[in-house]
Parts: structure tokens; sequence; C-alpha cells
């Protein structure tokens, strides 16, 4: 049984040098295999220039393996430290409505804001019962009538304007902005971005 | 201009980092907001929605008002101040109903005379947007 591993020991001893040159030869052509002729699968892949600003290297999760290159005018600066974090279940749902490479909070927030909007439409349908309530209950006081209107118009303008705060965020970004979608789908500027 | 501002939201969508933005709660009266072109034409038919409605409101209180005074009138017997009351309700329901329908007239022609085209509000407000 001791035999066995004595024979390793001998070959490793004697032909030491000889496996070292095949384990470069090895990890050199693994090397090339790695950086050669395989193309990103996708548009999800873009090329990283370093900080240097002079070799660039391809990041993301469609890149497969792609051979650096040097630096060219639009790409991308700063390298990737972290590499890409992949979102968590209920959040990738909204990223992959949002699609990729966008950032999905502001979906989120419209559909809280859908919810609102429901929300404030059976709060106004609970005014105009508690209304008609007050009417019902006032046996001939006569600011019951002020009372009933004033609930109600409120509750309306306030329906109104819920329903039209969409529209009425466009036209102040249209009046003051100049673009009705400045506010609706705004843009993060980075330096060198428009 | 219409065309200038489009090609604006075209390269707006494609470098905007949020997908589409803020998506509307409803679709009536939102649906296009977030295009300068179309913004404005959703404001003025809300408002012309609303004027159709703020109408048929009016029509409605006015046949409840008819109708009050009416049998106002028939309850005032030989009361003569009664009698004066139901009329001068009927009366003011007709005048207020005459003056609901001719409103959009009497709009148009206030700002004819001011100069401001209130009827055409939308192309109005478009004197106001900014450009370059």
């Amino acid at each position: 049984m001791k035999k066995i591993p004595l024979f390793f020991k001998k070959i490793t001893q004697n032909y030491s040098k000889l496996f070292l040159i095949v384990f470069a030869l090895l990890l050199f052509f693994s090397s090339k295999l790695l950086v050669n002729d395989t193309f990103a699968s996708g548009n999800n892949c873009h090329c990283v220039c370093d900080a240097r600003g002079r070799d660039c290297s391809w990041m993301g999760p469609d890149c497969g393996y792609y051979q650096g290159r040097l630096c060219e005018a639009g790409d991308v600066f700063g390298e990737s430290i972290f590499g890409t974090i992949q979102p968590p279940a209920g959040v990738r749902e909204i990223q992959e409505e949002v699609g990729a490479g966008n950032i999905g909070i502001i979906l989120f927030a419209s559909n809280l804001v859908r919810l609102v909007t429901v929300a404030a439409g059976i709060w106004v349908m609970f005014n105009f019962i508690s209304a008609g309530w007050i009417y019902i209950t006032s046996g001939g006081d006569a600011s019951a009538h002020e009372k009933v209107s004033e609930k109600i118009t409120q509750s309306l303008i306030g329906l109104a304007i819920v329903a039209l705060a969409y529209t009425i965020a466009g036209l102040i970004g249209l009046l003051i902005f100049g673009d009705a979608s400045f506010i609706l789908r705004p843009t993060l500027t980075g330096v060198g971005q428009f | 201009m219409n065309i200038f501002l489009k090609i604006l939201n075209y390269s707006v969508s494609f470098s905007s980092q949020f997908g589409n933005g803020f998506q509307p709660p409803t679709d009536v009266y939102t649906q296009g907001a977030d295009d300068s072109g179309e913004v404005v034409n959703i404001l003025t038919n809300f408002l012309s929605n609303l004027i159709g409605l703020l109408t048929i409101f009016g029509a409605l209180f006015f046949i409840v008002n008819f109708f009050l005074g009416a049998l106002a009138w028939i309850s005032a017997g030989d009361d003569s101040g009664k009698v004066e009351k139901a009329r001068t309700k009927i009366m003011h329901g007709v005048l207020g109903l005459i003056i609901i329908v001719l409103a959009y007239s009497i709009i148009g022609l206030i700002g004819q005379i001011i100069g401001i085209d209130l009827i055409n509000l939308g192309e109005t407000i478009e004197q106001v947007v900014p450009t370059l």
C-alpha cells in the first residue's frame, strides 16, 4: 500500500521540471481559449474602461468571454468592483417589466399611486354616504344643506385632482420645463451625459 | 414644432433609466400626458367633458326646481305672496338654464372682446410653453 505514494513521489521529484513546463503550457493555452472567439449572446454587455482610460474590458451578464480592447469614445468608465447584484424575487418582476438596465423604482411608485387613487375613490364614496346621512338625520336643520353641499363639492374637486394628477404633472413639466415628460419620465444625468 | 417635441420625447425615452417613468393610475384623462403634444389636448378634453357634465347637472336641477315651483304654485291657493314666490322660482330656473346653455358662447364672446382665445384654450396654453 505504501508503494504507490512512494512511486508518485519519485516521479514528481525526477520529472518536476517537465511537469512544470506542461502545466505552464496548459495554462497558457487555456487562457488563449478563454479570451478567443467566444462572443456575447445579448445586448446586456458593454465595455468598461479602467481608471486610466486605456484598457477596456467587457462586462455584463451576456458578455461571455470577450477579448478586451483599447478604450474608444463612448465607452463607460470605471471598473466593476462588486460585479452584478441580482435583484430578489419581488423586485425582479418589476425589473423585468421595466427592462434590463433600467431602474424599476418609479414603476413601483406608480403602482403605489394607483393604489392610493383607488383608496381616494373609496374615501369619496364614503364621504357621499356620510353626506346623505347628514341630510337624513338633520331633521329640518338649516345648516345641514350647507354642510352637505360643501362636503360633496370638496369630495368631487379632490377626486378630480386625484384623477388629473398625472396630467397636471405633465402640464407643469410642459409649462415650466418645456417638456411634458420632464417629471413623468425623469432621467438621471451623470458626468458627460446629457 | 410638435414633430420636434415628439423627436425629443423619443430620444428621452431611450436615455431614460427608469423605463417608461410614472405609469398613469387611470387611462382616462391621463393617456399620453407625458407627451408634450398631447397633454394640452387632455386638459381641454377634460374641461369640455366637465362643462358637458355641469350642463347636465344644471338641467337636472332645473327640472327639480321647475317641479317644486309648480307644486308651490298649485298649493299657494289665494296667497298672492306664495304665488309670487313660485313664479320667481320658475323664472329663475329658466333664466339659470338659459345662462348655462349660453355660457359657452358668452365665454367665447368675452374671450373675443378681451383678446384671449378662451374657446381654443389649448392653442392659448401652447403659446406660453417655453422653448429655446
